[in-house]
């Protein structure tokens, strides 16, 4: 079965948020990951999600992700995924997700400044 | 025999089938013949005896259920050979003798008589062959053939995707076709589809997120896109652009499908295909050499990530094996699952290709591995479809039949009524 989902939420400076992810992207959890990370990137202009903890991503997980890239495209919220595990990197790069994805290796390499495509619109 | 055979089956219940088989088969010298069906997975062989709800009751002392693995009749099956059962000594012997609707393996048949010549072969093989048209004609109008070949029930979305989808073997001259899928029972987002038109042969997969039904109607709906567009002569590209709006009316982004769609061009040898975010085919050239086609993805249908759709072309030898699959077959999750793997998946093609073992039965036995690899319980949906190029013609090869694995006298018996 499914490991639970966890979601840990860090508020950082200038409208950035952290969520740092950990377990099985799958099925099961993906409803919760699109549920409760929609809701915390509304009140934000940047979205960081941290995935150096996700164990496995499925395809329900994917459909998560770009559902999530979509939303923050249309509110203007900026979303990067850091830290992402080999094996979810091959699911992005398979499907060709990860030509639509803001990706960095670590949190340390995301661009201090705000200088993203929208401001507070 | 086979006449009067064929002109019964138009008035003809599949539950009346083996009492007018008997009848006909007399003529031949054939006093019994025993019509057994693979199931769905197949694991076994089942009597049709034509009585009960799913026309397998009421034996009358013969075996209802033959294991594949293990019995004579399974070998019959998995190899396509006729063959007798000990002993010899006696008046009558049973024969076992492959049942294949074109190629497609249905099951076997006990066919018992005294006779022991190439006649009684050759007799055998074409009662084995309209017995076959026969059964497939009501296939599709019989829940007892259906309720006869399951051993335990489907869910919803294998009952929508084996509906849908085409057989599991096909062969002519210039190509063998074979595909499988596992958990047969309980499939959610795979299928395959292939078909032929004029000299092109078309191929696809598709791996629909999710393991729900909705994933199985997503499928079903990318493949009836698919052979829609397809038949109305649009390309590769335009087919999957067309699969992604459908999707994208149905669903508004919250369900997608990879796949890949080719084109095999069988004068040629040109393989031309699209990949739609899914694992590249894996193609096969002799001396155990493989390696993965290379084409750049397009996003998944009906992300509507709007990534350029990129047609690609590889040039195939004759002999050369394409091998689309989905990633339940290679892949595990979690660090206690061992993946099954792609060089052990390839491996386990080419020996038993070495081996000559007839394409769809090492499919066959590849799921088997992949499941008991997984022991028994399979995370994902695993498919596999294979298409070998065999050369530009149509007409019916030595090669074709012994690759598919129909019996050497049923290719006899074909080419005596080719000949004029």
């Amino acid at each position: 079965m499914s490991a639970e989902l966890q979601l840990t939420v860090r508020e950082g400076p200038d409208g950035l948020v952290i969520v740092e992810v950990a377990g099985e992207l799958d099925f099961h959890t993906s409803n919760a990951l699109d549920r409760e990370v929609t809701a915390v990137s509304d009140a934000h202009s940047r979205l960081v999600l941290d995935m150096s903890q996700v164990t496995f991503c499925d395809s329900s997980g994917l459909s998560a992700l770009l559902h999530l890239l979509r939303h923050t495209q249309a509110t203007g919220t900026a979303l990067t995924l850091v830290a992402v595990p080999a094996q979810t990197m091959r699911l992005l790069t398979i499907t060709g997700s990860d030509a639509v994805f803001t990706i960095h290796g670590s949190l340390t390499e995301i661009p201090a400044a705000p200088d993203g495509p929208q401001g507070d619109a | 025999m086979l006449a009067g055979l064929l002109t019964a089956s138009h008035l003809m219940p599949l539950e009346l089938l083996p009492s007018a088989v008997t009848e006909h088969a007399g003529a031949v010298g054939f006093s019994k013949v025993l019509i057994y069906l693979g199931d769905l997975q197949r694991d076994v062989l089942r009597l049709l005896t034509g009585d009960g709800f799913d026309a397998g009751r009421d034996t009358a002392g013969e075996e209802a259920e033959l294991k594949i693995d293990g019995s004579l009749a399974g070998h019959v099956y998995q190899c396509g050979q006729i063959l007798p059962e000990t002993p010899e000594n006696t008046e009558e012997r049973h024969w076992w003798v492959p049942l294949l609707d074109g190629t497609e393996r249905l099951g076997a048949l006990r066919i018992t008589t005294a006779d022991d010549d190439a006649r009684a072969r050759e007799d055998m093989t074409l009662l084995a062959a309209v017995i076959a048209l026969i059964v497939h004609s009501k296939e599709r109008s019989s829940d007892a053939l259906a309720r006869l070949t399951r051993v335990r029930p489907l869910n919803i979305a294998a009952e929508m995707q084996w509906n849908l989808m085409p057989p599991r073997s096909y062969a002519d001259g210039r190509v063998m076709i074979a595909a499988a899928m596992e958990p047969a029972y309980t499939i959610s987002g795979d299928a395959y589809d292939y078909a032929t038109a004029g000299d092109t042969v078309h191929l696809s997969v598709f791996d629909a997120m999710g393991h729900d039904t909705a994933a199985g109607l997503t499928a079903h709906l990318a493949m009836g896109a698919c052979r829609n567009s397809r038949r109305q002569g649009m390309g590769l590209g335009e087919i999957t652009e067309r699969i992604e709006q459908a999707l994208v009316e149905q669903f508004d982004h919250r369900r997608y499908t990879t796949g890949i769609l080719a084109g095999l061009d069988t004068r040629t040898g040109m393989l031309t295909w699209v990949n739609r975010g899914h694992h590249p085919p894996v193609l096969m050239r002799r001396n155990r050499w493989h390696s993965h086609l290379a084409c750049r993805p397009s996003h998944p249908m009906g992300t509507g990530l709007g990534l350029p759709v990129t047609l690609c072309r590889d040039q195939l030898e004759p002999g050369d094996r394409i091998v689309l699959y989905t990633d339940g077959i290679i892949e595990a999750r979690g660090a206690d699952d061992q993946e099954f793997g792609l060089d052990r998946f390839t491996d386990f093609l080419d020996r038993h290709h070495a081996e000559g073992l007839p394409v769809p039965e090492t499919l066959r036995r590849l799921m088997h591995a992949v499941l008991d690899h997984h022991e028994g319980r399979l995370q994902d949906d695993a498919t596999v479809l294979f298409c070998e190029w065999l050369g530009p013609g149509a007409a019916p090869t030595a090669q074709a039949a012994a690759l598919a694995g129909l019996p050497p006298e049923a290719v006899i018996a074909h080419d005596g009524r080719s000949t004029p």
